[in-house]
């Protein structure tokens, strides 16, 4: 349950919001130009980050040894994609022998004629959970002996070297946790396509620069290897949060541990096919990532975090609440210029019984300042290529279409969501519906 | 040497990156100021030009007081030379608005209001002077700005009567000549005492006002318009 203090948090949010609204409604221009500029800082400096940061974060050195590592994956009804990441976690590469290890209810015989431990957690313990995974990891990773647990979702395949490319970055004193690199599996429609091309440029950039500045935020619960002394320490998974992966990392940090992305460590996995589920998935995640920010608020702007507290916290956060700013700005533009004129227009027409047509031209207005829009809007080009071309993604025929809604609709699509989860962490808590 | 260098990087990548901002904020400013500059001088030499056609009007008087026996020709002629001049206004004040490179169109906006109020006397001129059939309407349109109160209404209500007086033009042969409801143009305000203008939008069509129009026969016969 969030305290008052946590719901006048998110309601400062709003605010901030509402303010950056308004400013975009009274001075257009002045807060245009002032966007643009952070626009464009950002882009800058993400640029620098990816060119200039040396290569260590990517080339493989051989480690001094390797731990005992614990395969673990988790599955409650989704037993086809279970079955395939089996075949596909047994034909992980380690130098060491290790065991997989699926959490489940109990309730999938099928899963015995693997070579695999199964840890039956009974449904009486994670029913009316909040959070079930968190539940049934927290259960299932205390019946595992291992120094490190590589963590996988059920629907997620790890390429074969995932593991063991994500060990030298173990070297590095205090990293309990390395990232890998997701990827959507099935690209087969628009909206698998869109979160291709949001995943390729998240994890080939903005991962990378979030690395580089040590600043990762999630100990990603599709595929990471996560320290299990660590893991105890910080007393596991919080089950009241429905991101734990992300709630994690701000305990970890509070303990002084360091994080890693290994680009090399590759994993597929199933993205929504839905814009229903999508929309499920980015609200929990929403929900999640603004709860999150609201239980650990101290960490923003706070020097003894570095880099992620006075920079890439209140960077993300900015970048969400400027694109509520301008989500409302938007919605405003629309409902004055096309909305409310074209009402009035057809009440007009009724009243003076003739018939003109509806309005919905679009406004030709093109001051210079549109110069800065453009650079913004190269540098983000420019941003996403080399986000493509470092996850190895090629931009083909069949994503142009994708490419195009992906640049002008998607995040905005994301930005409702976003606000729908700042409303409802405001006003209520997180209900889970199944997707 | 290469954990050094990592460090110092670390340390100063983030001003490294606002020294960059700043260099194309620069380079991007005075890119813009220069190209600004450029189009508001080409505009602006076009505008005195077309402020000296205005004045050459002048001159048509003056030759219609030293031949009065071309009365009609000099005035149509000198109608020809406005409607010239206003439609060149009216394409300066669409490039002004469109390239958003003045802080203010008002002067070419005033001088548009002047020479549709010059075009408006010009015809009633040519029309009790030379026997001539051409039809004329005045237009008051209401001037509606951010702060307006119920502007979205107004500007329906506007939008639907322009429609109408169009095809008014169209399918009876008026020319309209626009002027603003609410002006410190002196001469607007004399005008609207003088034909008894009560609100905008509205016409004034065959030396009747219309706050509304409904295209019926008995308003075509009115209008002395044989569709």
């Amino acid at each position: 349950m969030k305290t008052k203090k946590d719901r006048l948090f998110v309601l400062f949010l709003l605010l901030i919001s509402i303010t950056i609204f308004v400013l975009l409604i009274n001075s257009f221009f002045t807060a245009v130009l002032v966007i643009s500029l952070f626009a464009l800082y950002f882009a800058v400096l993400f640029l620098l980050i990816y060119f200039f940061y040396p290569k260590t974060a990517i080339r493989l050195k051989t480690p001094s040894r390797y731990p005992s590592v614990a395969v673990v994956t988790y599955a409650f009804n989704n037993w086809e994609p279970i079955e395939k990441t089996i075949k596909e976690l047994l034909k992980l590469k380690y130098p060491k022998p290790f065991k997989i290890h699926v959490i489940t209810d109990g309730s999938c015989n099928f899963l015995k004629k693997y070579p695999i431990k199964i840890i039956t957690i009974p449904k009486e313990y994670f029913k009316n959970r909040l959070n079930v995974k968190a539940t049934i990891m927290n259960l299932g990773l205390k019946k595992i002996n291992a120094e490190y647990f590589f963590c996988i979702d059920g629907d997620t395949i790890p390429e074969p070297n995932a593991l063991i490319n994500m060990i030298p970055f173990l070297e590095e004193k205090g990293v309990v946790v390395v990232n890998g690199f997701l990827v959507p599996s099935n690209t087969n429609n628009l909206i698998t396509k869109l979160q291709a091309l949001e995943y390729n440029f998240s994890w080939g950039l903005y991962q990378r620069i979030m690395g580089a500045m040590n600043s990762i935020s999630v100990a990603v619960g599709g595929m990471c290897l996560i320290q299990k002394k660590a893991f105890d320490e910080v007393g596991g998974y919080d089950e009241t949060n429905v991101t734990e992966d992300r709630e994690i990392i701000y305990r970890f940090r509070e303990k002084g541990y360091k994080f890693k992305f290994s680009e090399e460590s590759r994993g597929y996995t199933e993205v929504p096919e839905t814009l229903k589920k999508l929309y499920k998935q980015r609200q929990r995640w929403f929900y999640g990532e603004i709860d999150t920010a609201t239980k650990h608020r101290k960490f923003y702007f706070n020097r003894s975090h570095g880099v992620f507290g006075i920079f890439a916290l209140p960077y993300t956060l900015f970048l969400q609440l400027l694109s509520i700013s301008v989500l409302f700005r938007l919605a405003d533009f629309i409902y004055h210029k096309y909305i409310i004129s074209n009402y009035y227009l057809a009440i007009e027409m009724i009243k003076q019984s003739y018939y003109i047509g509806f309005n919905f031209a679009l406004p030709i207005y093109f001051p210079s300042t549109t110069f800065f829009w453009m650079i913004i809007f190269i540098f983000t080009l420019l941003l996403m290529f080399v986000g493509f071309t470092h996850s190895k993604f090629k931009l083909s025929l069949r994503y142009y279409f994708a490419f195009f809604i992906f640049i002008f609709f998607y995040n905005l699509y994301l930005g409702v969501i976003y606000i729908l989860a700042l409303i409802q962490n405001l006003i209520g808590d997180f209900k889970w519906e199944k997707s | 040497m290469g954990k050094k260098l990592i460090e110092a990087f670390n340390r100063n990548i983030f001003l490294a990156a606002i020294m960059i901002v700043i260099i194309v904020f620069i380079v991007g400013y005075f890119t813009i100021t220069i190209y600004d500059n450029t189009k508001r001088t080409n505009l602006m030499d076009e505008f005195t030009i077309l402020n000296q056609q205005i004045g050459l009007d002048e001159i048509y008087d003056v030759y219609l007081e030293e031949k009065p026996e071309l009365k009609c020709e000099i005035l149509n002629n000198q109608l020809s030379s406005q409607l010239r001049t206003n439609e060149r206004l009216f394409n300066k004040l669409k490039q002004y608005n469109e390239n958003a490179i003045v802080s203010t169109d008002n002067v070419i906006k005033y001088q548009l209001v002047v020479t549709n109020i010059k075009l408006w006397l010009q015809y009633n001129k040519i029309i009790e002077n030379c026997d001539s059939d051409i039809k004329v309407m005045l237009y008051f349109y209401p001037e509606l700005f951010n702060d307006t109160p119920n502007k979205e209404q107004i500007d329906a209500k506007t939008v639907v009567f322009e429609r109408k007086l169009r095809q008014i033009m169209s399918d009876c042969g008026y020319l309209s000549i626009a002027l603003p409801d609410k002006s410190d143009i002196e001469i607007i305000n004399l005008i609207k005492t003088e034909y008894g203008v009560l609100e905008s939008p509205s016409a004034l069509i065959n030396d009747k006002m219309y706050y509304d129009v409904n295209f019926t026969s008995e308003f075509y016969e009115e209008i002395n318009c044989n569709e």
